[in-house]
């Protein structure tokens, strides 16, 4: 009995997250959205603010806001995609970022015939998906499979979760940024390079944020690093992977809007 | 014992009366400026300065420092049954307002301090009367109160948490922890793109049709919110729709205000 309930609940550690994720919090969120709506060319801008009848910053974290709320509960696990054992991203998993970002991509070429209503729906979903699929601790590593990627850091001495710190790790030792300022702070790419970054699909995308968690991401914050005392040169390749992660969701994001949208 | 009567006024006028989170303030001057007439935007530089925008909460700044600790009384409205302002004497907003238009329109007679106290009446009680915290109903005495009521502060089904906090002061701040990267200017932004459409409504009719107007906005509220009350995350949520209408309202109004008394 002892062994059946150990492993009843080994299996429901492994399977539930153990952190309800916000990822980049309300900050980052607001940033890409406000950064993408900068790309957009203005005919493309102006159906969204038709649809949403707000700007696309305003809506960033309606998906955070609403996920425990019904009928929207069942877009809660849509936050973060799972990776396998081979660090590959798994495809075709209905409760995964990656799948519902592509899912919507597909249904929104033909938005002329949906309600308005459902437009807007589609469109809060992929401004908050879009910036979820690039934050580095929103890709789903198995516990059973990568035991080593969850562990927790120390924040003044007491336990801190790696989560929680990637997910602030925008604004982290930044206070007072307007949003203004991170995308001034970031600037913005060639025509070229802003091309070749929004190719592909979201599948691509996240297993670009996994490499960037397995490789960098975690050689850069090891289990038990001190963040209040985190060295110059760690906070400021916090930072730049943080911002180059910002930059790729926001050109993504409005490539995807662009595709939907421009006649 | 003056010593303790002045602190005692203090801290009343600090929980009494409050204006919104510094950068919705402002957001709501800089909108306004913008739908001023040339003359009125010439007047408002003349008398507050370049730096106009900056030139809010001036009042709350003042009771701070121990002055005009009788504003606190002027950012108030009060509405009968029938929600018609109560206006018995000139401590509260209305008669401020009123009398702060004249002033502006006589200002050949007037001298300049006197013009100045006039428009930042103008500007800040405008911004007072929309804020529902400073608005308070016959028909619910305890809308007068800064009652406690029960705010959602995370966690999800039964395991969902409440704080205690105060009605007035969630209304002057509760909504600027979703926003702490927007800037005034992106505040503006959305003001125009979710509130725009509505200009002209918003700036027809008198500021006592204002005042009528707001009891409306604020009449069902009330039905529903009271001392011990439990403020959801969906309401948290809807409730910021409000709370916008309020900030575009008192724009859209001050620049009808200052077109009104610079005619």
């Amino acid at each position: 009995m002892k062994r059946l309930l150990f492993v009843a609940l080994a299996t429901f550690i492994t399977v539930c997250p153990t952190h309800r994720a916000m990822a980049w919090g309300n900050t980052g969120h607001a940033v890409i959205a406000y950064y993408a709506e900068q790309l957009l060319d203005e005919d493309v801008k102006q159906k969204c603010h038709h649809y949403l009848h707000s700007t696309l910053a305003f809506q960033a974290s309606w998906m955070d806001q609403y996920r425990s709320i019904e009928p929207f509960t069942e877009c809660d696990k849509w936050h973060s995609t799972n990776i396998d054992a081979n660090y590959k991203v798994v495809v075709g998993r209905h409760d995964t970022a990656a799948f519902q970002i592509e899912r919507i991509r597909k249904e929104m070429a033909d938005y002329n015939s949906m309600p308005d209503s459902l437009v807007k729906l589609n469109l809060r979903y992929l401004i908050h998906m879009i910036g979820d699929a690039h934050c580095p601790v929103h890709v789903r590593w198995s516990r059973k499979e990568h035991p080593e990627f969850h562990y927790s850091l120390l924040n003044k001495g007491k336990k801190y979760s790696y989560h929680g710190f990637w997910d602030s790790s925008l604004q982290r030792w930044r206070t007072k940024w307007t949003a203004e300022r991170y995308v001034e702070e970031i600037g913005f790419l060639s025509k070229g390079k802003a091309k070749k970054i929004t190719k592909g699909t979201a599948y691509d995308w996240t297993q670009e944020t996994a490499d960037v968690a397995r490789t960098k991401c975690f050689p850069l914050i090891p289990a038990g690093t001190e963040v209040s005392t985190l060295p110059q040169d760690k906070r400021y390749k916090m930072h730049y992977i943080a911002e180059q992660q910002v930059q790729r969701a926001a050109y993504r994001l409005a490539a995807v809007l662009t595709e939907i949208f421009k006649e | 014992m003056k010593k303790i009567f002045l602190a005692l006024a203090l801290i009343c006028g600090v929980y009494t009366a409050q204006a919104w989170n510094w950068v919705y303030d402002q957001a709501a001057l800089l909108l306004a400026y913008e739908n001023m007439t040339p003359a009125a935007q010439t007047e408002l530089k003349k008398y507050l300065g370049e730096d106009y925008s900056k030139q809010v909460q001036t009042f709350q700044k003042a009771r701070k420092a121990g002055n005009l600790l009788e504003s606190a009384e002027w950012e108030q409205i009060s509405l009968d049954m029938d929600l018609k302002p109560v206006v018995a004497d000139d401590k509260n907003a209305i008669a401020q307002l009123e009398m702060a238009v004249e002033v502006v329109k006589n200002r050949a007679t007037k001298s300049n301090e006197e013009v100045a106290l006039a428009m930042h009446k103008l500007i800040e009680l405008t911004i007072a009367m929309h804020n529902v915290g400073n608005i308070s109903l016959e028909e619910f005495p305890y809308s007068k109160e800064d009652f406690e009521f029960q705010q959602s502060a995370g966690g999800y089904g039964k395991k969902e948490k409440f704080r205690t906090r105060k009605w007035k002061h969630f209304w002057s701040y509760g909504f600027s922890v979703f926003h702490s990267v927007w800037s005034a200017d992106m505040h503006v932004r959305e003001l125009k793109v979710c509130r725009g459409r509505n200009k002209e409504q918003y700036m027809a009719g008198s500021i006592r049709d204002w005042a009528t107007d707001m009891g409306k906005v604020v009449k069902p509220l009330y039905e529903w919110a009271g001392p011990d009350c439990y403020l959801s995350r969906l309401a948290h949520s809807q409730y910021e729709e409000l709370y916008l209408d309020g900030v575009a309202r008192a724009s859209y109004r001050i620049a009808a205000l200052f077109n009104e008394a610079t005619k």
